[in-house]
């Protein structure tokens, strides 16, 4: 029984709706005019994928009436997710333009979930996006003929930034989108969903490390008690310090490399074993009439950099760490020129002999 | 601002009631679409042309406008083929349609017509239209030739052939779709057979390897010109079958004796379907000779039926071969029947031809498909049946058209009525019959349909009769309510009282008339409904009206009101047949008044005075209403010698004098409605004509002599009904007339009907764009190819020309000069030119709101370029070779939706084909169109990426790399990476942006390769790069800087950059895309990829 009279009800009201529908029909005496300058730029065209809406189009009437509504109708199959009126900006340029090629959109409107005085609605029924003109105190009307920008989707930032998209159909083809009205003007312009509109570029870096010793036979000449003698390439030795050889190294390795050295100190196979005592760990200057040796290195270019203890004016040889690290980068880098000297010292009673020592340099890179 | 509230209330209403209720929306939409139509928008049939088979009509076309034609994808043709001249042989055939074999469409006939003229004697053999399985020979009119409704369509897959054609018929020679005698000779009109299927009928398919042809059963003469006219679509799936079956029975010839069953169509019991009967026509054909008129032949529903002889299912004709044989059976000659109800119960009834080539004895019956079909149940049937007897000279046959269904449909209440005839000298002002609802009936009468049906069976008085309103009705002889047809038997009995005075009119009848009701010798009762001028002597059809109101406002008769025939002019005579019939539903509620009203002014005398206005119809200034005219029936009638002059209807901005029929007398459809506000004068009234003379909604020369059967005189009839098209908005200050244009003959006898609806002037309808013109009368033209009229669509309009309507009318005014019959043509043309230009302000158009038109519109010796070959008619006609005859008429409105399309630089053209042998004759052409913008086509964009996965393989820092499809990479720039193919119609083009990053590591901390940036450079070895460009590879784009060089560029700072642009000339370019990088020696090692987002805007 309800049901019936609930049925009788509506057939009233849908009948009356008819007949009011049908005698509106003839008071429709506005005549549409049709929009220009029509497009949808989308962030990406491919199927079944959230993106932003880009719409502009030129508006021969213009909307100054705060009956004014403008309708965008999606076609079916885009889907609108959670759409608020965050995710819609509305501007437009001022004035007439003669295209929308390149307009300055100075007027953005105000919006909110309902029209307001100053401020536009914008409300989304099904696929059809409604934006109503405020309901009085326009801050700007638009004008005839201005170029009109609505962004849809997290692009659209004026107030509150918008954080919905809109997800393209799943079927590749062409769709229309529908610009309507009680602003009176109507177009539509067309877009294309494909496949996949990216193109995906693929490339490899190969991982490499740069690792070389300029010179593998150096030596201190002869060593005395009364004065420092530094390692040379031409094995003969020198009084002042000079660079014995270099080491380069050189990686992409994201995370660098490290170079380690290790080895022996000077020892005298040939009277007994006899060893000229390594600086150790500490970095430690040249001293006369003390047995030491110990190395440093200069670095330069790359990001490579001496480690500690060699690092600094001193000489260090912590033969207890070996491998010690003697140098590292933390990052890829072009090569790194390490400029390596030792430092040899006796005491008065050191062994004579024929003393060498064996240094090992490893260079490590950290993929 | 209310407005706007209302609809938004209305519409969420709507939405909600729609969901809440499951509402089948589509239905809805068909409900609402119905429900406008009925409203007020459109309206009726030509019924009138069914009393002048020459005045051919789409009957029962009421589907939505959708001017589908527009689109070029619709595959819709029309062609009339012929005149063909007949011929002696047996078999022959004249036209024939097939679709062959492969062709991968489907053929789908929305109107055939068949109509045959004689230039000189031929004989009554049958023609018929039949389904043929093979066609060959004969001349084909090639694919090209055929004309398309929109020239932009492909061609037809369909083989038309003429002048025989070799044929392989379906089925037996009694499955005929349509069937006519041959026209005996000259000035015989009765062979015109037409049907328009309506949006709810099933079309006749023709799938591949089958198709129709019209051929004659017997051997003809070489004085036949006939023609076979057939609209068509195409698709590429065969419509669903839908037990649609359409036979024209075999024709009688039979002395018969009382109740001898011509032909009878049974639903036999047990059949387990119910047989939605939606067309009947009935009746003797013609007469081969002279034959008795004494034996009313009806058409009766039965309760059995046997013997005759049987059409076997097979035979039947289906209009879709996949449907599955009839289970109706349908017998002839001799049928053995049991009759229901009693003697009155006739569903139609007609006075039988008595004299040679005489066609009032034929009647259609042609259900509304808004209105309740006829039902036949299991067990029912309908019969043709001779009341008494017969004439073995009278050429009797049924035609049926009908669905079979499995659920009988719901009963509607509905009812069908045919008298008897009344054959009286009755006294002036006599009442013949009345339908009138009794005071507490319970019910209201919904009148859809009303008849006239007057013939004499020798020389008569030209009297006039009439239905009018009544308020009582006590008297007469009372039809049993029981013998008051129903459309279906589940209805109940009539609550409705029918009364007639007796054959012999011998019961006094005195209902009560409203309004005004003269039976003075003037005879102009001014609350007519309708009106018919009795026939003055044997073959004449002029007392032969009828109205089919719906869809508009049915005539409404509440308890208390009717509906009474009387003599309204002169007193009766012996020797004329008089019958009405009607057609009504019976509602319970009393239905709202929708503010339509009708008339039917006259019969007024001619007159001899050019200029004469016989009535206006003047929407006053201050009415505050505008007028919809939605029915206009010109009916001039000779009773004597009289002039062939010329009678128009055309705008007025002013009336006053003559005789001004007083508002309250104007009958309105529901007594319930107002007054109406109209002006409507007849006799003598003063006009002022709105334009010149050319402009003319409504032509006709007026008969210069009384009519006969083979002369019938019903060249000035001319009804005009606007049911899916616009109609005639007169707003305040606005009116029409009926004049003579020239000189008159007080002989003629004129007739007027109107309906319409009033509607407040503030509701005045939006103007549709549509214009109807009558262009003539130009005066015949001895020369071959000589161009009468034209109307043309040229270049610059930028207008589409949708032809709605379209007529030729031909009428002799003097003797003939052999040669004549000879063809009128209408043709479409590339260019028009010269003879006499109508401008464009005396172009009418049906709204005054519409814009002036654009076209070209010429007559008289116009110069044109007929396009396509003579064998591609649009419409052809014979030209009368005798005054009077009809035989130059042919009208037609075009398939509703299916419309043909003029495109700028086209147009149609009235021409004659041959050289013709005098100028005693005159020629219209009527055209109804409406001029809309050339639609843009349909937007298109188009784009696409050949390979979304390239790649440059492993970045050295001592060599550039290039991208490759293959995603390996190359280390020389020879070869694009992948292409962009691009193409749009839009007006500004598209733009192509780029978008993205840069070659990126993610496995290595998102080390990046360096985008080259916004200036275009050359690669550089050990430098990180990553640069982009384009090359046309074909096509009319354009790489957009800084891409579009031998060098590299990426300017993400820039992204979405624009990349490349092009035209909207849908030319599709197609871009090289090619791919650049460099690293250094310490770019991070790991798998780098780049995201590249193509976007392709277009801007409509």
């Amino acid at each position: 029984m309800f049901t019936s009279t609930y049925k009788q009800a509506l057939s009233l009201g849908l009948t009356f709706a008819l007949i009011f529908s049908y005698f509106s029909y003839f008071v429709q005496f506005a005549s549409a005019a049709a929009l220009a300058n029509i497009s949808n730029t989308l962030s990406t065209q491919t199927v079944s994928t959230a993106a932003n809406h880009t719409i502009v189009f030129r508006t021969p009437t213009g909307a100054a009436d705060t009956t004014d509504t403008i309708t965008i109708t999606l076609p079916t199959g885009f889907t609108t997710n959670t759409f608020a009126f965050d995710d819609v900006d509305l501007a437009f340029s001022a004035g007439s333009q003669a295209n929308c090629t390149a307009p300055t959109y100075s007027n953005e409107a105000t919006i909110a979930a309902a029209a307001a005085a100053g401020t536009w609605g914008a409300a989304l029924a099904g696929q059809v996006l409604t934006l109503t003109a405020p309901s009085s105190a326009f801050a700007t009307t638009i004008a005839a003929n201005a170029c009109v920008q609505i962004q849809i989707g997290t692009h659209a930032t004026a107030g509150t930034t918008g954080n919905t998209q809109i997800t393209n159909h799943a079927t590749p083809g062409s769709y229309e989108f529908a610009i309507a009205g009680a602003f009176a003007d109507t177009g539509s312009t067309t877009v294309n969903i494909i496949t996949d509109s990216e193109v995906d570029i693929a490339a490899t870096v190969a991982q490499s490390l740069t690792f070389s010793i300029s010179d593998v036979s150096i030596g201190f000449g002869t060593l005395n008690a009364a004065a420092a003698r530094y390692a040379t390439g031409d094995t003969l030795g020198n009084a002042a310090e000079t660079e014995a050889h270099t080491l380069i190294v050189g990686t992409n390795a994201a995370n660098g490399y490290s170079m380690t050295a290790s080895g022996t100190t000077l020892t005298c196979a040939s009277c007994g074993g006899a060893t000229v005592t390594a600086i150790g760990a500490a970095n430690t200057a040249s001293s006369a009439g003390t047995e030491q040796f110990g190395i440093r290195l200069n670095a330069a270019g790359g990001s490579g950099a001496v480690s500690a203890p060699y690092a600094a004016a001193g000489f260090a040889f912590d033969s207890a760490a070996f491998p010690d690290q003697v140098a590292s980068a933390s990052g890829a880098t072009s090569n790194t020129t390490y400029s390596a000297r030792y430092l040899a010292n006796i005491a008065a009673n050191t062994e004579a002999g024929t003393y060498s020592s064996t240094i090992t340099y490893v260079a490590t890179a950290n993929f | 601002m209310f407005k706007r509230f209302s609809k938004l209330v209305l519409n969420t209403f709507l939405i909600l009631a729609i969901f809440s209720l499951e509402v089948n929306l589509p239905a809805l939409v068909d409900g609402f679409k119905s429900n406008q139509m009925s409203v007020g928008a459109i309206v009726d049939r030509l019924y009138l042309a069914r009393q002048n088979k020459d005045v051919v009509d789409n009957f029962g076309v009421r589907v939505p406008k959708a001017e589908a034609a527009i689109s070029s994808a619709e595959r819709e043709y029309n062609i009339n083929i012929g005149p063909i001249t007949g011929t002696v042989t047996a078999n022959y055939v004249y036209g024939s349609l097939f679709n062959p074999s492969g062709s991968g469409r489907t053929i789908s006939i929305k109107r055939v017509m068949i109509k045959a003229n004689a230039a000189a004697g031929v004989n009554y053999v049958n023609v018929a239209l039949r389904r043929t399985t093979a066609a060959s020979a004969g001349t084909q009119i090639t694919a090209a030739n055929i004309p398309k409704k929109n020239a932009s369509s492909s061609d037809s897959i369909a083989e038309v052939r003429h002048t025989g054609a070799t044929a392989t018929f379906a089925g037996a020679t009694q499955s005929r779709l349509l069937g006519s005698p041959l026209p005996g000779t000259t000035g015989y009109q009765y062979a015109v057979r037409e049907v328009v299927f309506d949006e709810n009928d099933e079309k006749i398919i023709l799938q591949p390897g089958e198709g129709v042809a019209l051929y004659q059963e017997a051997a003809g003469t070489t004085g036949l010109r006939i023609s076979l006219e057939i609209e068509w679509e195409e698709v590429t799936s065969t419509p669903t079958a839908e037990s649609e079956y359409m036979l024209s029975f075999q024709r009688v010839e039979v002395a018969a004796t009382a109740n001898y069953v011509y032909n009878s169509l049974f639903n036999p019991t047990g059949s387990g379907r119910t047989a939605v009967v939606k067309r009947v026509w009935f009746g003797t054909e013609t007469c081969d000779t002279t034959a008795v008129y004494t034996n009313n032949i009806q058409l009766r529903r039965i309760s059995a039926a046997s013997a005759g002889t049987q059409i076997t299912a097979a035979n039947i004709p289906k209009k879709n071969t996949s449907s599955g044989n009839s289970i109706m059976e349908a017998r002839y000659t001799g049928v053995t029947v049991t009759q229901t109800g009693g003697v009155d119960a006739r569903l139609g009834m007609v006075t039988p031809c008595g004299t040679t080539g005489e066609e009032g004895g034929w009647n259609k019956i042609e259900f509304h498909p808004d209105d309740e079909q006829l039902i036949l149940q299991p067990g029912e049937g309908i019969a043709l049946i001779s009341e008494t007897t017969g004439d073995i000279d009278q050429l009797v046959r049924m035609h049926v058209e009908w669905e079979e269904v499995v659920s009988a449909p719901t009963a509607q209440n509905e009812y069908i009525w045919a008298s008897n005839r009344v054959e009286a000298a009755a006294a002036l002002g006599a009442t013949f019959y009345s339908i009138f609802n009794p005071t507490g009936s319970g019910k209201s009468a919904e009148v859809k349909r009303l008849a006239i049906r007057v013939n004499a069976d020798t020389t008569a008085t030209y009297s006039s009769f009439n239905f009018q309103r009544i308020s009582t009705s006590t008297t007469g002889t009372l039809i049993a309510a029981a013998d008051i047809p129903k459309k279906h038997t589940g209805s109940s009995n009539s609550s409705m009282q029918i009364r007639w005075c007796g054959a012999a009119c011998a019961t006094a009848m005195s209902p009560t008339y409203v309004g005004s009701r003269s039976i003075a010798a003037s005879g102009l009762s001014d609350s007519g409904i309708m009106k018919a001028l009795g026939p003055g002597t044997v073959g004449q059809i002029h007392g032969q009206f009828e109205i089919t109101f719906t869809p508009n406002e049915p005539l409404v008769l509440k308890e208390g009101e009717g509906i009474g025939f009387y003599l309204n002019y002169l007193a009766g005579d012996i020797d004329q047949y008089v019958k009405i019939s009607a057609e009504w539903g019976e509602v319970a509620s009393v239905p709202t008044a929708q503010n339509e009203y009708l008339i039917d002014i006259g019969a007024m005398p001619g007159s001899a005075t050019a200029s004469f206005n016989y009535a206006t119809f003047f929407n006053p200034a201050a009415s505050g209403k505008t007028a919809i005219i939605k029915r206009s029936a010109l009916r001039a009638n000779a009773i004597a010698a009289a002039a062939y002059n010329q009678i128009q209807v055309k705008r007025i901005s002013a009336a006053s004098g003559g005789t001004q029929i007083t508002a309250a007398n104007i009958p309105k459809k529901n007594t319930a409605t107002a007054n109406s506000a109209m002006e409507i004068r007849r006799t003598g009234v003063t006009a002022t004509y709105s334009q010149t003379t050319d402009a003319q909604f409504i032509g006709v020369t007026a008969p210069g002599a009384a009519a006969t059967a083979a002369a019938l005189g019903q060249n000035a009839w001319r009804s005009v009904n606007f049911e899916d098209d616009e109609r005639i908005i007169l707003q305040p200050g606005e009116g029409i007339v009926l004049n003579n244009n020239s000189a008159g003959n007080t002989n003629h006898r004129v007739y007027w009907y109107l309906e319409w609806e009033e509607v407040d002037s503030v509701n005045t309808p939006a103007s549709e764009g549509e214009y109807l013109i009558t262009v003539g009368p130009i005066t015949g033209s001895t020369a071959i190819n000589y161009v009468y009229a034209s109307l043309f669509n040229p270049g610059t309009s930028a207008k589409m020309y949708v032809i709605k309507r379209i007529g030729i009318r031909g009428n002799r005014t003097g003797a003939l000069t052999a040669p004549g019959y000879i063809p009128i043509t209408l043709r479409t043309t590339s260019a028009a030119s010269g003879g006499t230009q109508i401008t464009s302000a005396n172009i009418t158009e049906k709204h005054t709101g519409t814009a002036a038109s654009t076209a070209e519109l010429r007559r008289t010796g116009v110069t044109a370029t007929l396009a396509l070959s003579a064998t591609s008619r649009l419409l052809s006609a014979t030209a009368p070779g005798a005054v009077n005859q009809p035989g130059g008429i042919i009208e037609k409105e075009l398939v509703t939706g299916d419309e043909l399309v003029l495109y700028p630089g086209q147009g149609v053209a009235l021409y004659q084909e041959a050289t013709a042998g005098d100028a005693n004759v005159n020629y219209y052409m009527t055209i109804e169109w409406s001029e809309i913008d050339v639609p843009l086509p349909p937007q298109s964009i188009s784009f696409s990426i050949s390979d979304n996965s390239i790649g440059f393989g492993t970045l050295l820092p001592g060599g550039t790399r290039y991208a490759t499809g293959d995603t390996l990479g190359a280390s020389a720039d020879s070869a694009n990476a992948h292409t962009i193919s691009v193409a749009t119609n839009a007006a500004s083009g598209y733009v192509m942006y780029l978008a993205g990053s840069t070659l990126t590591c993610t496995t290595c901390g998102g080390a990046t390769i360096t985008a080259v940036g916004a200036s275009a450079v050359a690669p550089s070895v050990g430098t990180e790069q990553l640069g982009v460009r384009g090359v046309i590879v074909s096509g009319t784009g354009a790489v957009s800087a800084p891409y579009n060089t031998s060098n590299w560029a990426l300017d993400t700072a820039a992204f979405p950059d624009t990349f490349a642009t092009g035209a909207g000339d849908e030319v599709v370019t197609t871009y090289g895309l090619r791919y650049m990088s460099n690293i250094a020696s310490n770019s991070e090692s790991g798998s780098y990829s780049s995201n590249l987002t193509f976007i392709v805007t277009a801007t409509f």
